[in-house]
């Protein structure tokens, strides 16, 4: 009888009657059947089980499953679009984001100038300490060494106060100069948050 | 034109050709809906929002078995229900009938060389293999229901219920040796013909 079998002889008993049972497995079932009558005779009840099973009649309905095109058709063109809310704020934020980049890389690209003014400046005080130290045998006087310097030092000052002007007269740049680090991870969070909600979405009527 | 052919149409919204679809799967879905949820309206409701479903998300048919596919989509939402009735038991408002059948159906007559004693005698299994299989736990009705009454192999069942083969196996090995003690007791009632004796195969 099938309940005096173990559950593991009952699964390979299974896999056996479908043929789903390796070669080998099938071999040592053979010579199981032949000598045990346990098992013989649990293999006869799941064929008997299966057999009954497969004459199951098959129901019938007369309810249409087809789709009213007039309905579905529309729904199907709308979803076509392939753009759902959450996809267009990622797409959006994504775009934001880039154009703030490029923008931060303009506006520090503009302030590079002047940025390095002020430390062409001060460098012939800078020049002149360590000429101090260094061998003099060889090395330019202090006035030829601070007089290139100070050339250096003069276009570069001409270049911060140009660049001071720019700066005082477009608070786009500066704007973007100082909240550009913030503006970049807020937009960066909201592109990824939207784009990982829009992707669940879709798995989710899928 | 061929079945890749119509997913191909119905994939860019024809509706129509994946109502041939419809046509051919039909059969196939509401029976399998029926055999796990017991009774014809829900399997009904079940087949239907499974089509509707399906043709909203034919996109993310990506080849293969498309019966497979189908199929999946039509267990897992009567799994939905199952869980649903558990959640919130019903008393249906009108008996249904003692053998837990729906109201009379006049399509139960449709072989016309039937006999009166052949159709009562469909009837009578077909009631009692039902009250077995409500009896077994969702994921091993699957099986059974995919395999023995569907006839499906079980790289097929695999496929249906995202499961891996041995699971599969040990699932239908169960479910079998479960049917096999509860259509024991309906042995009386059954035909002669359809009684486990397990002396000789029906």
């Amino acid at each position: 009888m099938i309940n005096q079998l173990s559950p593991r002889d009952v699964e390979r008993l299974s896999a056996y009657l479908d043929g789903a049972l390796s070669l080998r497995d099938r071999a040592s079932i053979d010579q199981r059947l032949q000598a045990e009558t346990a098992l013989a005779s649990g293999l006869k009840q799941l064929e008997a089980v299966r057999a009954l099973l497969r004459r199951a009649p098959q129901r019938s309905t007369q309810r249409n499953f087809r789709l009213d095109p007039s309905v579905f058709g529309a729904r199907q063109k709308r979803a076509t679009g392939g753009w759902n809310s959450l996809s267009l704020v990622s797409a959006a934020a994504t775009f934001m984001l880039m154009a703030v980049l490029a923008g931060d890389f303009w506006a520090s690209g503009q302030f590079a100038l002047g940025a390095a003014a002020p430390l062409a400046g001060e460098a012939p005080s800078a020049f002149l300490a360590q000429e101090s130290e260094m061998k003099t045998e060889e090395s330019p006087t202090p006035e030829e060494a601070g007089g290139a310097i100070v050339e250096g030092g003069e276009m570069g000052a001409a270049d911060f106060e140009r660049a001071l002007s720019v700066e005082s007269a477009d608070p786009v740049r500066t704007f973007l100069l100082e909240y550009s680090s913030v503006l970049e991870i807020s937009l960066g969070v909201v592109a990824i948050l939207a784009g990982i909600l829009a992707l669940q979405r879709r798995q989710q009527r899928s | 034109m061929d079945e890749l052919q119509l997913i191909q149409s119905a994939q860019k919204g024809e509706v129509e050709a994946f109502n041939h679809l419809v046509v051919s799967y039909q059969g196939l879905a509401f029976n399998v809906a029926y055999r796990l949820l017991g009774d014809s309206p829900s399997a009904e409701d079940a087949t239907q929002d499974a089509f509707i479903s399906a043709f909203r998300n034919l996109r993310s048919f990506r080849g293969g078995s498309f019966k497979a596919w189908l199929l999946r989509i039509v267990t897992n939402g009567c799994y939905d229900e199952l869980r649903r009735r558990q959640r919130r038991p019903q008393t249906e408002l009108e008996p249904e009938a003692p053998e837990g059948e729906y109201a009379p159906e006049p399509l139960w007559l449709a072989d016309p060389g039937e006999s009166l004693q052949e159709l009562a005698e469909r009837v009578e299994l077909s009631s009692a293999i039902q009250r077995c299989l409500n009896q077994l736990e969702d994921e091993f009705r699957a099986a059974v229901v995919l395999v023995d009454v569907q006839g499906m192999d079980y790289a097929e069942a695999a496929q249906v219920l995202k499961r891996p083969l041995g699971t599969v196996k040990s699932r239908l090995a169960r479910a079998r040796t479960r049917l096999q003690s509860c259509l024991q007791g309906f042995a009386e009632l059954l035909p002669d013909r359809f009684r486990l004796n397990g002396e000789e195969t029906p």
